[in-house]
């Protein structure tokens, strides 16, 4: 979840209501929020990724006056023409082929607004813009550039300028390679020949989207007005992006403008405030929620969602959804922000009269059972990761290297791969505990996975049964008893055949067999697998597929 | 009230008792079949109990040095040289310093010479060659034939080992002093207790004739000897901490694990599971995770090493879920609008929600009402810590049934927590791409507070209908429980590696919960 930091006071200011910290705290919990951290004047709030327009705390502001019945429905922000042209040049359709613009004036040039203004910048960069390949924005000062401004891509050897916060010219390929910016998004330019670059009338280079922007053009603390773009690969996904700057700023006050943007073939105004419309029906409310809403009521609960609505007919309510709201992709999203206006606190929970029969899986219930008899056979249960690495599994082990599910992107070496075999890990266990009392005895039931090209996901899961003697003496007999305890148990008529393991004693190790059908092996661990695994006192052990014996059941 | 006897007590006093109510320590212990020094042991407790009377006799006690064992054997030393000289006749004082004669060592000699001079035994007389011969004097000669006091001495106290002082013939006192003064015998004071038995103890005896054998353990010869019936059992001290055993037991977490089972089933819940190794299929675009989603990127899931894709052929089910991807298809919905991969779809990754198990039980068909639960092992790349790790499990369930509504989820999720002992619960908005509304839940702990444990919500209809169910008709309640999160609460712990122990005297320890 995107986490942002906004001012307490200031968020107090825009809604123009005392409300204290622990009431504020609950009332973000109730709006899709949650406030990690308070320090001083400072908070940390987290939102959840779909609630784009409250990457700011312009958005939470409007949201809250809706909840708390402040100023509800959709707000009508100012906004007119500027006079403004981006031309896009057919260059750009293979690289980055979308753009959009507004101008945004009257800013009030207090910390807050420019501090959350770059905020939400960066957050929808990562976010919604899904680190700058969606979206890409770009934020200038207005008075430094001089339309009409051209969209163009150019070969990066004719691209040439200075870079945001660098006092020396730099041509396309020295700021990827060295610009710190240009080092971290190069990825999303280097396969193409020719890059995007914004430039007005008088050649001036306004950025290279989506990796930065020029010095020429930065907005300082003299600043009053803006001009904004987002590029990207999708209008949509860019329109979003700057509705929701936009409509942030003119939540404080700003005044925003239209500007024309020129492809070859089309023109359109951006930002385009037209709300959406979507069609809702009250019983359809009703049934999702459980309640029993007339379509008034919802249109009020509308209200305070900040979303907007009509009845057409009965039954059927025209909602309108503000241009900074990607989240509503079907009716049932109205649904929950009808919810959410409602209370999620308010809403009585009320169990079903639905009658089913429950059961557990056949081989957890199996899983249980062996459990049980090696606890009474005077083992400790023990439960290892599945996921491990190769010198467990196999060098230390002394088994000649298998396939095995192994990953890719590992956090830690020590966790790579997913187990084949349960004994080796809890060998691995038993080395962790060579100071603790013995005897040590010590079971697990567990899964193991291994590769199966035949296999719907290419692998199979297994559940083993493993258990491990250590003592200063142990010997064959003392770990036979207990399988053969345990599989006289469960009824199941096995037999040993001598045979011989890498990682076993030679003549006290043998293959576990039901008619004919392998199941397991049982031995003495061989002095070397020991020192290996850094244990000093012998180890006998067995595994069991119980996957295999349940099959055979 | 009655004190209490040992059995060395009991039979100290029985036997002091055929004593005539008399006797020593030695001699009751004798009779008693005893060590002295149990008896002796024993007095302090009598004599507090009141039962006998006891009186110290602290006399002197002899016994020989190795020197005087080794003369009683061989003989005085002086008397063997006066003999010795007698033998050889011709002898002088420069012989006698030069060479030992008969028997006698070097040492012996010199002894010898010693006090068979000091005794008078020898006479001197000087030679015209200037040597001095040697002669036994009468005296010396007739000693010959008799004991000294000394021998006598050193002969009774070897005959009785030790001997006290008083027991010694007065007539060999000057012996003693001599003997003592060579070293010859060894003193020591010894206490010699005499018991007497009281009043009070003639009447314990009585009652304790009537008094039943004390025993410290019950055995089987007690048990078919019947003896049981008039043994007493010593009374055990029960304060006294017991040895540690670590016998067999369950991990702390399967017990948990088995009591989140029992709830669920207990509310009708069929468990399902599903594979570890999982396709993105399943664990996103069934769920309407669109492609380019976030959570889909690298650092979110665990990618498995290799180039071949998961074998799902592209059914209808398939087909339809590409669709509602790509435009929503008959779902209602806008969709998502991209062009949709069943490469990325097929490529294989470490299941991370266990979700992906609902969409597996949705697709195959189940028919309402059914409700399915799962506890999944979910893996996400994470470096392992107190709170973190990459490995862990989650309880999924759902529900599918005509008629279900927001307030029935709460109803469960408000059920399963009050199952748990979780009275107090809250609910905020939440956001799950393929739940709407959806919900996240939170309940009060009395150490921790306010814990959010899951998220949960209505699946949504790009979900449902794929599947090929009657949306808005049917609906699907479905709910993910971080498990773990709750199981360390519950089991009061704060570190999530406990969950998977590599302690085992950790595990021998820690308390269960039920």
């Amino acid at each position: 979840m995107p986490t942002i930091q906004i001012s307490y006071s200031d968020l107090i200011k825009l809604i123009g209501k005392q409300i204290p910290m622990n009431e504020l705290k609950e009332l973000i919990l109730l709006i899709k929020g949650e406030v990690d951290d308070v320090e001083n004047d400072i908070m940390t709030v987290e939102f959840e990724s779909d609630r784009i327009d409250m990457l700011s705390v312009e958005g939470i502001a409007r949201t809250l006056k809706g909840f708390l019945g402040i100023e509800t429905g959709i707000p009508q922000y100012w906004i007119d023409r500027w006079d403004l042209t981006i031309r896009v040049d057919p260059s750009v359709n293979s690289v980055r082929p979308h753009i959009v613009g507004a101008v945004v004036t009257d800013i009030e040039l207090e910390d807050n607004t420019i501090a959350q203004l770059m905020q939400l910048q960066e957050k929808l960069h990562n976010t919604w813009g899904r680190r700058r390949r969606k979206a890409s924005i770009g934020i200038y000062d207005l008075k430094t550039i001089q339309g009409p401004i051209t969209y163009i891509a150019k070969d990066p050897k004719e691209i040439k300028f200075v870079p945001l916060e660098e006092s020396k010219e730099m041509t396309a390929t020295e700021i990827l390679e060295e610009h710190p910016k240009g080092r971290e998004f190069a990825h999303l330019l280097e396969k193409f020949d020719k890059y995007p670059l914004l430039i007005d009338s008088k050649g001036t280079v306004l950025s290279m989207p989506p990796i930065i922007n020029s010095e020429d053009t930065k907005v300082t603390e003299k600043t009053r007005n803006l001009f904004i773009d987002v590029t990207g690969i999708d209008e949509k996904t860019i329109n979003y992006a700057l509705n929701v700057i936009s409509a942030n700023l003119a939540e404080r006050g700003a005044k925003i403008f239209k500007i024309l943007i020129e492809y070859p073939n089309r023109e359109v105004e951006t930002p385009n405030f037209e709300p959406k419309k979507m069609k809702l029906k009250t019983d359809f409310v009703n049934q999702i929620l459980g309640m029993n809403l007339s379509s008034e009521e919802i249109i009020e609960l509308l209200r305070k969602a900040r979303l907007d609505g009509h009845l057409l007919k009965d039954n059927i309510i025209e909602t309108l959804i503000p241009p900074y709201r990607p989240d509503f992709l079907h009716p049932v999203d109205i649904v929950e922000d009808i919810a959410i206006a409602y209370g999620y606190n308010k809403i009585e929970p009320e169990l079903p009269n639905i009658s089913t029969i429950g059961k557990e899986l056949e081989s957890e219930t199996f899983a249980s059972l062996i459990r049980d008899i090696m606890v009474g056979a005077g083992y400790q249960e023990i439960r290892n990761y599945i996921m491990t690495n190769k010198t467990v599994l196999f060098d230390k082990f002394m088994r000649k290297e298998r396939p095995v599910i192994e990953v890719e992107n590992p956090m830690s070496i020590l966790y790579s791969v997913l187990r084949d075999m349960i004994t080796p890990t809890m060998l691995e266990f038993l080395s962790y505990n060579i100071h603790v009392p013995y005897p040590q005895r010590v079971f697990e039931v567990g899964e193991v996975v291994i590769p199966s090209k035949k296999a719907e996901t290419l692998s199979v899961q297994e559940l083993h049964a493993a258990a491990a003697i250590s003592d200063v003496s142990v010997s064959f007999e003392d770990i036979h008893s207990t399988l053969h305890y345990l599989l006289k148990q469960i009824k199941i008529n096995y037999y040993l055949v001598e045979k011989t393991y890498s990682y076993l004693i030679k003549g006290r190790s043998a293959e576990i067999l039901i008619n004919d059908t392998p199941v397991g092996f049982i031995g003495e661990i061989h002095p070397q697998v020991l020192v290996n695994y850094g244990l000093e006192n012998p180890v006998a052990v067995f595994e069991v597929n119980l996957s295999k014996l349940l099959e055979l059941s | 009230m009655s004190v209490r006897i040992s059995n060395v007590e009991k039979k100290i006093l029985l036997t002091l008792n055929k004593m005539n109510g008399e006797g020593t320590a030695e001699k009751i212990a004798e009779n008693a079949k005893l060590k002295t020094e149990q008896v002796v042991s024993s007095i302090e407790s009598l004599v507090s109990k009141g039962l006998i009377k006891a009186y110290k006799d602290t006399v002197v006690v002899y016994s020989l040095t190795k020197e005087g064992k080794s003369y009683v054997k061989k003989g005085l030393p002086e008397k063997r040289l006066i003999k010795a000289i007698l033998e050889k006749r011709d002898v002088t004082t420069k012989d006698l310093k030069r060479e030992t004669i008969g028997d006698l060592t070097k040492s012996e000699m010199n002894i010898g010479l010693n006090w068979a001079r000091k005794n008078g035994w020898l006479i001197f007389e000087k030679m015209p060659d200037g040597n001095t011969k040697v002669f036994v004097s009468e005296g010396g000669q007739s000693v010959l034939n008799e004991k000294t006091d000394l021998e006598e001495l050193l002969e009774i106290i070897e005959a009785n080992k030790e001997m006290k002082e008083s027991d010694i013939p007065s007539r060999l006192l000057t012996a003693v002093k001599l003997a003592k003064q060579r070293n010859l015998i060894q003193e020591k004071k010894v206490n010699y207790w005499t018991l007497i038995l009281t009043e009070q103890g003639k009447e314990a005896l009585e009652s304790l004739k009537k008094a039943p054998e004390i025993v410290t353990r019950l055995t089987r010869e007690i048990i078919i000897s019947g003896a049981w019936r008039k043994v007493k059992f010593q009374p055990y001290n029960i304060q006294v901490l017991p040895p540690a055993i670590y016998p067999g037991k369950k991990h702390p977490y399967t017990v948990f694990l088995e009591k989140v089972r029992k709830i669920l089933i207990g509310m009708g819940f069929v468990e399902a599971k599903g594979p570890l190794v999982e396709a993105e299929f399943w664990n996103f675009d069934a769920l309407y995770q669109a492609q380019d989603h976030p959570a889909r990127e690298i650092h979110d899931s665990y990618v498995v090493k290799t180039s071949a894709l998961a074998r799902i052929p592209k059914t209808e089910y398939v087909k339809n879920v590409m669709k509602t991807h790509e435009n929503g298809w008959i779902t209602g919905s806008t969709g998502w609008g991209y062009k949709w991969s069943f490469d990325i779809a097929r490529r294989l990754i470490l299941r991370t929600q266990g979700t992906a198990i609902s969409a597996r039980t949705l697709a195959s068909g189940v028919k309402p009402p059914h409700k399915m639960f799962a506890i999944a092992e979910v893996f996400r790349p994470d470096v392992i810590d107190k709170t973190h790790s990459m490995e862990f499990q989650q309880c999924e369930g759902i529900v599918v049934a005509e008629g279900l509504t927001l307030k029935h989820l709460l109803g469960y999720l408000a059920q399963f927590a009050k199952e748990l002992g979780f009275e107090k619960v809250k609910f905020k908005p939440g956001y799950f791409p393929f739940t709407e509304p959806s919900v996240e839940a939170f309940v009060y702990h009395e150490k921790i507070g306010w814990m959010e444990v899951l998220g949960a919500g209505l699946f949504r209809p790009e979900v449902i209908i794929p599947a090929g169910y009657e949306y808005p008709k049917i609906q699907v309640l479905a709910w993910g429980i971080g498990i773990g999160r709750l199981a360390m609460a519950m089991m009061d712990i704060d570190d999530i590696r406990h969950l998977h122990s590599p302690d085992l005297q950790w595990l021998r320890e820690k308390p269960l919960r039920w």
